[in-house]
């Protein structure tokens, strides 16, 4: 006796996460390939080296502010699909509401509860702390990617360079999400979006 | 820039590309992932939960029978997940009569469940089970993350049942400074997040785990998932993970109640203040012998979590046993197939 038929989703799961950080990954490449054939294009023996990965990471950072909170909305200045790569804790947030609302009738009318504006007021400090632990994440990249070209290293690659990242969010994330204030604000986050479901008996 | 060429990077996100198209390929013709892979045979079942016993690989095994009690987060097939990684089947190997609580998909029905129907009644009714069954008076009991918390209950509440307990990566102090769990659910309204879903659905708690570490298991974890797809062997392995991940069952309301309270919020395990029915759990009576096995690098259940219980419960023959590894490296590394089952087997056949 096995338990493979315990769970009716087979893979279907796992193919989808691995297709959505695929292209995530992609579009991250991609946007570095473009950087990288300007600044080539550009590049002359007295180019400033550091004041090119200045721009780099001052581009970055335009694509993280505007767009961490829905990837599928473009901006003047973010680039949404970099942006996505960096969502990735607020997509973790959205998974957990899609678990609620398999639970609840959560979309039905939920906006239209007196906790909504409430709600949506913890959500913004919520996803204002998600940004400063990624905008941090990009300082500590950016001074890893310095401290190498100072040693004469660089990054072997894109992986290199996206593990690297990946690394230095897990490391402010990591910080974040030990603190008190961020144990707080998830609690009443959580709090704030239950108070505006409806229990079993409430009369709508 | 940063010492990446506009061709280097396209060559790479071409092979990448590339890659992903085969993989797409390998993915759709790799079949069923089959999960627990020891066999076994019902002998006992009551509502939803399944007693199970695995067929013994020794003609005489040790006649008293070893009961593990697995978490109700997740499923118990990590326990087992394939030939090469199974603590089960390293337990049977080493001599051991092995049964497993499989306490299935709790539903509706299930919400008013509570933790003393859990440990009075499923827990009990299986060890009285196999107490009958085996012709014994007292078992040996296995219990595991959760499940280790609900056999200190159990054990508690019945001493004289249990002979020997071995708990593993087991939380007893739950305010430890390291405990992430608890430091996120501390401030969160359990009482109107069970009362406004009824059961709490096992997804919520995943994704709770996910973002824990979002970064590398929701990101990076894919992206390095193309290095293996041209491997049907590796990505079969890597697809049971997944699916022991996701298969997350709902947590029956009442039962989560009690426990994200009692034990998370006010730690009342270790304090002495978890009550189950109209008895209070007092880990001094926890009086048989006790191996507690924790891993070292565990960011589920931190090791002073676990080695707490040193410190609080009655056994005057208490065994540590520190695994080097993670909270599920523990039932599924190479290291922990050659270490683990064996330091159990040979802490149980002297007792």
């Amino acid at each position: 006796m096995s338990d493979s038929a315990s769970t009716a989703d087979g893979h279907v799961l796992e193919v989808g996460l691995l297709l959505d950080q695929a292209r995530s990954y992609l579009d991250f490449g991609e946007r570095l390939r473009q950087c990288a054939a300007r600044l080539g294009e550009n590049a002359t023996d007295s180019t400033d080296w550091g004041e090119l990965l200045q721009q780099h990471f001052a581009q970055f950072r335009a694509a993280l502010d505007p767009s961490i909170t829905d990837a599928t909305v473009p901006s003047a200045d973010g680039d949404p699909q970099l942006a996505r790569l960096w969502a990735a804790t607020f997509a973790t947030w959205q998974q957990t509401l899609s678990a609620l609302g398999a639970a609840v009738p959560l979309l039905e009318g939920v906006t239209t509860r007196a906790g909504w504006p409430h709600y949506l007021q913890v959500q913004d400090e919520y996803l204002g702390l998600l940004q400063a632990a990624a905008r941090e994440a990009l300082d500590i990249l950016q001074q890893r990617l310095e401290q190498r070209q100072a040693a004469g290293e660089t990054v072997s690659g894109l992986r290199d360079l996206y593990n690297l990242w990946v690394a230095c969010n897990e490391e402010t994330y990591g910080r974040m999400l030990r603190g008190e204030h961020y144990a707080r604000l998830v609690g009443h986050l959580l709090n704030a979006l239950l108070t505006c479901c409806p229990r079993p008996g409430d009369v709508s | 820039m940063i010492g990446l060429s506009a061709e280097q990077i396209a060559a790479e996100l071409q092979a990448f590309r590339e890659r992903l198209e085969y993989g797409a390929q390998t993915l759709a013709g790799l079949g069923e992932v089959e999960t627990g892979v020891s066999p076994r045979d019902p002998i006992y079942q009551q509502d939803k939960l399944v007693l199970y016993r695995y067929r013994p690989r020794v003609a005489a095994p040790h006649p008293v029978p070893l009961l593990i009690v697995y978490a109700l987060v997740n499923r118990p097939y990590m326990m087992d997940l394939q030939e090469d990684r199974s603590l089960i089947r390293g337990l049977l190997d080493a001599g051991l009569d092995v049964y497993l609580i499989d306490w299935g998909y709790p539903d509706a029905g299930d919400r008013d469940l509570s933790l003393t129907d859990y440990v009075h009644r499923y827990i009990g009714d299986c060890v009285d089970a196999l107490r009958a069954r085996c012709s014994v008076a007292a078992i040996n009991m296995l219990g595991v993350c959760q499940g280790g918390a609900l056999s200190l209950c159990f054990a508690a509440h019945f001493p004289d049942r249990i002979r020997n307990l071995v708990t593993m990566v087991t939380p007893v102090d739950f305010h430890t400074p390291d405990n992430v769990l608890s430091h996120l659910i501390r401030h969160v309204d359990v009482d109107r997040l069970v009362d406004t879903l009824g059961n709490v659905p096992g997804a919520l708690l995943n994704f709770t785990f996910l973002s824990l570490s979002p970064f590398r298991l929701a990101g990076q974890k894919y992206v390095d998932l193309i290095d293996i797809l041209d491997d049907t062997a590796a990505l079969k392995n890597f697809l049971r993970m997944e699916k022991w991940i996701f298969d997350s069952p709902d947590q029956a309301g009442a039962a989560f109640r009690q426990f994200a309270k009692e034990f998370f919020q006010r730690n009342g395990l270790i304090k002495g203040e978890v009550m189950l029915g109209e008895r209070r759990v007092d880990l001094a009576a926890v009086t048989m012998p006790v191996l507690n096995v924790y891993a070292s690098q565990d960011h589920l259940v931190p090791p002073a979590a676990s080695k707490a219980l040193a410190g609080c419960c009655g056994s005057r023959d208490y065994t540590e046993l520190s695994f080097r590894g993670g909270h599920i490296g523990l039932y599924v590394s190479a290291r922990a197939q050659r270490e683990v089952p064996p330091a159990i087997a040979g802490w149980l056949l002297t007792r």
